[in-house]
Order: structure tokens, then C-alpha cells, then sequence
């Protein structure tokens, strides 16, 4: 069995401690450091299950302030800095092998990464400096980004493993991630993505935020009835196509 | 008596520090003005205190009858400053009646020491007036004193309405008794004169007898007894030294109530100097007289929370049920902190009011030096159950390095510790170690988070519930047991209710799939147009569908509804006086599943 790296988890309330004591700014690393210091309430291993370290919590801190820098950190704002930075991090998440275990399930985890490694990024990223960006859940800053990253993930054989993670727009995305019913079943979430990148790719991506929206509603509406996760790969992209082809028919006008 | 001479301060070549610099020095204090004030004023008065007794305080407002407004406009202030826009002064002095502030001390050491700032000083003798009325920001010189800086005295010239005190002090000067009088005002910088005499002026102006080099010197001795005592100030002798600062048309907010703001104020900031517990010396006796009428104060310990403070109190000075609060590394012991806790008791009537400042729940730690002077209340969590309260003390150590630290740390309003006004370094290190050992304390008292390495995160207080739950046992135990008042032996009433639908099959009606659903009817007889409403709704990710998804999804309409021998074909049914299984079939939509919600509705 490989080895499993113990990450440090930050309770809710040491969130809320942090950002509170900063008025909604990231909070200062000196500040930081007196809230997760020795014998915090508010931080905590797992008793058991693997070993605790600092490498691999360093290792995320740097590889994801690597990819903010090239992509314009702290200076460049640009939403195309931040999307390219969206893009680049959920592979880079996607593809580490030491970011893939349980450890990486757990809300807390991420808000340990997010408010007391990372808060200037998560400030660059996300100016308006919502709570929800750092506490854990799919809405933190990179949590969001690793869920895209290890569930699109086509795998290493594949000739294009990286695509649905670079063609899906921003609103497709939060479609699959931010309905547990999709975002839970990882096949049913690439099918869904490959289906959005075949549609795109025939009636622009323009159109898409729509029709998105009211096939994503349609695929749980069906999942009720029909249990998606037992169908195989052929049936499961039939009921997809089905269910973009039945919201490109009700789209306005048509 | 002539009037008194005025000293309009121009700019040294130098510089000096301008009017408007010298009010901002006060920075941003976290409380409002007249709370300032009285902080500054007393924590002055404390530290000024003369060792044996502590000192008595009297803080009065009133208006000044005709005799005391002419002294006060054709002697004390007669001359204007020549060149500023004084309006303001003159609105204050010339028109209508005059109200006075007056915070006056006994029982202090008075504003002593020499007149001049140029004076030479021997090091021995205090520098109390000239800190007072003419420099700024001068290091403190009380040991573990209050007050840091003179800054804070800014607020009491911001608290009148044309920016002007007029001073009154029996103190010494080299041993010997002095009394003096003086009056200052801090306005705007402004330029006066004409041709090359026309400088710049600072905008801070003196009232007193000219010291014949061109500023002037406080009145003393008869000149100053019978100034103070035209003015009506309260009469002082040489055994009852001490100083009166008299706020020349006070701003109180019109809304406020100024009697129990000032009741409120004094006990939230200085109720450990006022407890019956603190020792003579320390103990500060306080007088308020509002527009004549003599107010008393309450005692701490009859005042909600602070009796509950006041314990805790004990417990910090004493060690007693306290908790040591300390830096690991480097290792030093910072302070200590007592927690007390209770049932919150009903608030004094002066702290009934919506924006008093007294907590209805207290859940606070009040932070404080040796000195034991509140410096702020950190807020914490309150207990869930609203009919307790808890109220905590630290006092930081009085090892010389850990209280420079803390005393260092504090703005000049004296009213938080910034460690950030520290340099990086040990003593920053203590002040953010124990801010940071507070707040968690006071997030985690009433709730506290289990061991460290524990398992998930607790879920919500039960304690709200149990509490509602408690009233309701305390409500039926006021009846006694089993004495239902009489008359109420006739069984349970019995109430109108609906239970949840449940699915029964699919049917095919009139080629239609169709789910059908259940209901048990449960009848009081009261109301003879009594219906019951069905909504189908679209089932998704396991239960209904948000209303931005819904309409996306399914517009249905129930087709069948039935009681016995009542049936409907739409959404409702009146079913009067009736009860039993109530029916209802929803036609399924292709590929969903559906459900349904029943209501009752009352004619």
C-alpha cells in the first residue's frame, strides 16, 4: 500500500477566527502563525491511517504559487490570468500523486491549505474576499480547482488527457461541480463534459450556458428514474446526448 | 479684575505642531467621544491619584447663571484670537446660555511642576502642568500608570463645542502649594498680522496674564481662587488639591441621554477601581450631578454584569480558579486570566437601553495592567442558552518587561493593545500570544471544542432547545402536578393535522401513468369549509426541485383527488367535517419522477 501523507486540518471556527481578526483580508502570515501555533484548538492531524509531515503541505504551497506567478501573480489581474490560473492549477492538482488520497476529501484539509498557506493567492484570485473561498467545500479557491482536475482527468494513456479540464467554460464547470448529484459520480461527470465539448464544438460555445443549464436539469431529473451510474459507457452517453439534444429542442425560438 | 490676556501661538521657524495635527494625534479611538473623554479624564485623575486614599471625582453638568456668563465673556475670554474664524467660540460664548462640562479631581497631586514647557527641569519634579496644558505627547511618568502619553487630552477640547477648557488646579510646585487658572483653545491654523509682522499661527490660544516675553502664564493664587469662584467651579483649598477642567459647551448628542451614558461609561470602564472589594487606595468615589440634581451611582456588584466581572476580578489579583496565561517560546508568564460564570441577571435601569453599551449577555473578557484599568473587552462567544452569562478578567503580568510590553503596545486613547505598534521582538511576541490565548478562550468557553485531534466538528448546541424545552417544564410545574386547574379531565383535545403523503403504486388512468399517494386526515370538527390543497413537484437530486430548476422541469397539475365519497378533479378539496385516507393521483411527466405536497386550508 503506498504511503498516505496526513494533512493538517483547520476546524470552521479557526477559519471564521482568522478572517474574522482581518476584516475579510487574508490574513497575515505572522497572524497565521499564532492561530495554527503549538497546541491550537483550531488544528489537527488525523490519529491515524498514514504520517503526518510538512513536505507535502510545503510542496502544494509552492507548486501553486509557481503557477499563480507565471500565470501574473501578485501584478496581472486579468480574468485571463485568473482562468489560466484555474486551468493550469486543477491539472497540476489533477496529475500529483501524492494529492490523490482520502486526506483530500475532507473540508477541513482544504481550509487548512487555503487560509493559512495560501491566502494571498486565494485574494488575487478571488478579490472580493468571500468566506467561502477559504473555508473547505466546493467553493474553495483550490479545492474546486483539485475536484475538476482529478475527476476530469482522462488518464495518462489517453492521447489528450488534459482536455475537458481546458475546454470546459467557467459556467459548465460549476454545472457539473456545484450539483453533488453529477459531481459524485465521476463517469457521469466526464460523460457530461465530453458531451459539452461535442456540443460546443457544433453550435459555439455560446449558446451553451443555456443549454447546459437546462440539460444538467434533465440529467437529474432522469437520474431518478433511471439509475445512471449502473448504465454502461454507451448507454450513459446516449442518455447525455439525449438530454442536450431534448434543451437544444426547448431553446427560445426553436 | 482685568480680563485675562491672550497668547495666540504663531509657527517657530522649526515648526511647532498645528492645531489639527495635535487633535488627530488622538487616532481613532473605538469608542465615542464623550466615553473618551471620561476614560482620559479619569484615568488622569487615577494616576494623579496622591498615595493613601483614592480620589473622588465629580462630573457635573450644568448651565451657568448670568453673573458666571458675564465673568466668563468680559473677563475669562474677552479677547479673541485676531485673525482666525472663530466662529464657533463666538456662537459659544456670545448667544444664549452657556452649559458647562466639569470633571473635577480631589484627593490628586494637581496640575504642579513649573509653568513654562522652556522651563529647566531637575528631573525630580513632576512636569504635570506644563504636560497638561502645553506639550504634547510627553512620556508618562506614573510607574505602571494609565496613562502613556497626553495625547488623549485632545478629546476633551473635541468634546467642546468650540474646542475650549478653561483649567482650574491646586497642586505644588517645589513643595509649595500653587493654585492657577487658565484657559485653552485648540482651533485651526491661520494666518494674522499685516505686512511683514504677518506669520502663521498654529491655532492653539492661551487665556491668562502675560508673562511679559510674549506668551502668557497661568493666574495664581487670589487671582485664580477668585476667577474659579465667579465661574461657580467647585471650591478647592490647599488640602483639597486637584484639578477641574471645565468643557465649554459640551457636545452631547441630542438623542442622548446623558445621565445614564455617563453612569454606563464610568462603570464599564472603571468598575474594578470602584468595586467594594478594591483596596482604599485604589478605590476611585465618584459624584455625578446632572443640571443640579445629584445622581448616585451604583456599586459594580449590583450592576448586571459587572458583579460577575467583579468576581472574576478577585479571581485574577488572586490566583484564585485562574487560568496562567503564558508564551512558550520565548518562555515568560504574561498574565492571568478568571472566568466567571452565572445566571444572567435582569440589567440595572440605567443599562435598559437599546444602545446601552452594557452587554445583555455578557460574554466578554475584560483586559487590563496591574494598574487595573480597562483597556477593552474582548468579545467572546455567549452561551446558547440565553439565561447564562459569563464574564472574564485578565490582568497582564506586572513583571517589569511583560506590562512595558502591553503598556507599549496601547494606542494613545489607551483603549487596545496593537502589537503591531511594537517593534519585532520579544515584547510584540507577548502581546500577540496573549491576544491570541484570549480570543480563543472567549470563542471556546461556552462551547468548547473537545481535544485537540478529535474527531468531527460538533454539531449545532442543543442547549437553545433544551432551554426552550426547560421553560416549557417550568411553565407546567408552576400548576402543580396533576391539577389541571379542574374541568380539563374531558381527554386531549383533539387537533386538526395532515399526515405526509406516501406513495401507493403507478396506475395507467385513462392512458396516463399515474402515481398515487396517500394521506390520513385527522379532523377537530371546527371549521365546515375546511380544504385540503395538493402541489405535485418534480423529485430531483432526491427530493423537490428548487424553483429555477422546477420550472425547467415539470408543470403538472394533480388529476384526482378523493375522501370517502368526496372527489375532486383539480388541486383542491373541501372537505368540511370530514375525516379518513385522502387520495391523490399525480400523472407522471415521461422519465421523472413525481411527488406531491398536501396543505390543509382553513375557509
Amino acid at each position: 500500500m503506498s504511503r498516505v501523507d496526513l494533512l493538517p486540518r483547520l476546524k470552521t471556527i479557526g477559519v471564521s477566527h482568522l478572517l474574522q481578526d482581518s476584516n475579510g483580508a487574508p490574513p497575515e502570515p505572522e497572524r497565521v502563525l499564532e492561530i495554527i501555533g503549538e497546541n491550537s484548538p483550531f488544528v489537527w492531524f488525523a490519529a491515524s491511517g498514514g504520517t503526518a509531515g510538512n513536505d507535502l503541505p510545503s510542496e502544494f504551497a509552492r507548486g501553486l504559487r509557481d503557477i499563480a506567478s507565471r500565470c501574473g501573480y501578485p501584478g496581472e489581474n486579468s480574468q485571463k490570468a485568473r482562468a489560466d490560473f484555474d486551468r493550469e492549477a486543477a491539472i497540476w492538482l489533477g496529475s500529483h500523486p501524492s494529492l490523490q488520497s482520502g486526506e483530500l476529501l475532507r473540508d477541513d484539509v482544504w481550509a487548512f491549505l487555503t487560509t493559512a498557506l495560501l491566502p494571498k493567492i486565494v485574494e488575487w484570485r478571488y478579490p472580493e474576499r468571500n468566506h467561502e473561498r477559504y473555508a473547505g467545500g466546493v467553493r474553495n479557491t483550490f479545492q474546486r480547482l483539485w475536484m475538476r482536475g482529478v475527476t476530469l482527468d482522462l488518464g495518462e494513456g489517453h492521447a489528450d488527457r488534459w482536455v475537458l479540464v481546458r475546454e470546459l467554460s467557467e459556467d459548465a464547470m460549476v454545472q457539473i461541480f456545484e450539483r453533488a448529484a453529477i459531481s459524485s459520480d465521476a463517469r457521469l461527470s466526464r460523460a457530461i463534459a465530453r458531451s459539452w465539448v461535442d456540443i460546443a464544438g457544433l453550435i459555439g460555445r455560446g449558446r451553451m450556458e443555456d443549454v447546459m443549464r437546462r440539460a444538467t436539469i434533465f440529467i437529474r431529473v432522469r437520474n431518478q428514474v433511471i439509475d445512471l451510474a449502473h448504465l454502461d459507457d454507451d448507454d450513459l452517453a446516449a442518455e447525455i446526448a439525449h438530454a442536450f439534444n431534448a434543451s437544444i429542442g426547448s431553446e427560445t425560438g426553436n | 479684575m482685568s480680563a485675562l490676556d491672550l497668547y495666540s501661538e504663531p509657527f517657530a521657524k522649526t515648526g511647532n505642531i498645528a492645531a489639527e495635527g495635535f487633535r488627530k494625534l488622538l487616532g481613532r479611538p473605538a469608542m465615542n467621544l464623550l466615553q473618551t473623554v471620561i476614560r482620559e479624564a479619569l484615568q488622569n485623575s487615577l494616576d494623579a491619584a496622591q498615595n493613601g486614599d483614592g480620589p473622588e471625582v465629580l462630573l457635573r453638568t450644568r448651565v451657568l447663571n448670568e453673573d458666571e456668563v458675564r465673568v466668563l465673556r468680559s473677563q475669562v475670554f474677552a479677547r479673541r484670537p485676531e485673525g482666525e474664524r472663530h466662529a464657533d467660540l463666538s456662537e459659544a460664548l456670545d448667544n444664549g446660555p452657556i452649559r458647562v462640562f466639569e470633571i473635577a479631581d480631589f484627593g490628586t497631586t494637581g496640575l504642579g511642576g513649573p509653568t513654562r514647557a522652556d522651563a529647566p527641569t531637575d528631573g525630580e519634579e513632576d512636569l504635570d502642568f506644563v504636560n497638561f496644558m502645553r506639550n504634547v505627547g510627553a512620556a508618562r511618568d506614573t510607574h505602571q500608570g494609565g496613562g502613556t502619553y497626553g495625547y488623549g487630552k485632545t478629546s476633551l477640547y473635541a468634546l467642546s463645542g468650540c474646542s475650549t477648557i478653561f483649567v482650574d488646579t491646586q497642586a505644588r510646585e517645589r513643595g509649595q502649594s500653587v493654585r492657577r487658572a487658565m484657559g485653552c483653545r485648540i482651533g485651526e491654523a491661520y494666518d494674522a498680522g499685516s505686512g511683514s509682522e504677518r506669520r502663521r499661527h498654529t491655532g492653539r490660544h492661551w487665556w491668562g496674564r502675560d508673562d511679559g516675553e510674549g506668551g502668557v502664564d497661568p493666574l495664581e493664587a487670589g487671582e485664580a481662587v477668585a476667577i474659579s469662584a465667579a465661574l461657580g467651579l467647585p471650591e478647592r483649598t490647599t488640602a483639597r488639591e486637584g484639578t477641574t477642567i471645565v468643557i465649554i459647551a459640551p457636545i452631547f448628542d441630542e438623542q442622548s441621554d446623558v445621565r445614564n451614558d455617563l453612569i454606563e461609561t464610568v462603570l464599564w470602564n472603571f468598575w474594578p477601581r470602584m468595586c467594594r472589594s478594591t483596596a482604599q487606595e485604589k478605590r476611585l468615589a465618584l459624584r455625578l450631578e446632572i443640571d443640579g440634581e445629584v445622581v448616585v451611582v451604583p456599586d459594580p456588584e449590583d450592576f448586571p454584569p459587572l458583579d460577575l466581572f467583579a468576581r472574576a476580578l478577585e479571581g485574577a489579583r488572586h490566583g484564585d480558579e485562574a487560568k496562567a496565561i503564558t508564551s512558550i517560546r520565548p518562555r515568560k508568564h504574561l498574565g492571568q486570566l478568571s472566568i466567571r460564570r452565572g445566571a444572567r441577571a435582569d440589567r440595572h435601569v440605567s443599562a435598559l437601553r437599546k444602545r446601552s453599551v452594557i452587554p445583555k449577555q455578557s460574554a466578554h473578557i475584560a483586559l487590563m495592567r496591574p494598574v487595573e484599568l480597562i483597556v477593552k473587552y474582548v468579545h467572546g462567544e455567549p452561551f446558547p442558552d440565553g439565561r447564562f452569562e459569563w464574564a472574564g478578567v485578565f490582568i497582564c503580568s506586572d513583571e517589569e518587561e511583560v506590562e512595558q510590553a502591553f503598556a507599549d503596545s496601547e494606542p494613545p486613547a489607551h483603549d487596545d493593545w496593537v502589537p503591531q505598534n511594537l517593534p519585532t521582538g520579544a515584547a510584540k511576541s507577548y502581546v500577540n500570544i496573549a491576544l491570541t490565548r484570549l480570543s480563543e478562550e472567549a470563542k471556546t468557553y461556552a462551547n468548547p471544542l473537545g481535544a485537540t485531534g478529535g474527531g468531527n466538528e460538533r454539531g449545532p448546541s442543543l442547549a437553545s432547545t433544551a432551554s426552550i424545552m426547560g421553560k416549557l417544564l417550568e411553565k407546567a410545574s408552576a400548576t402543580g402536578p396533576g391539577r389541571g386547574g379542574g374541568g380539563s379531565r374531558g381527554g386531549v383535545k383533539k387537533l386538526k393535522s395532515l399526515s405526509a403523503p406516501r406513495f401507493v403504486r403507478l396506475e395507467m388512468a385513462d392512458g396516463v401513468r399515474t402515481a398515487i399517494f396517500e394521506a390520513d386526515l385527522v379532523n377537530d370538527k371546527s371549521d365546515p369549509k375546511l380544504r385540503i390543497v395538493a402541489e405535485p413537484y418534480i423529485v430531483i437530486d432526491g427530493g423537490m426541485a428548487a424553483a429555477a430548476d422546477a420550472s425547467v422541469a415539470f408543470d403538472g397539475q394533480v388529476t384526482r383527488m378523493a375522501l370517502g365519497v368526496l372527489q375532486g378533479t383539480s388541486g383542491a378539496l373541501e372537505v368540511g367535517f370530514n375525516e379518513g385516507t385522502v387520495i391523490c393521483h399525480v400523472p407522471m411527466p415521461e422519465s421523472a419522477a413525481v411527488g406531491v405536497k398536501l396543505f390543509l386550508k382553513e375557509g
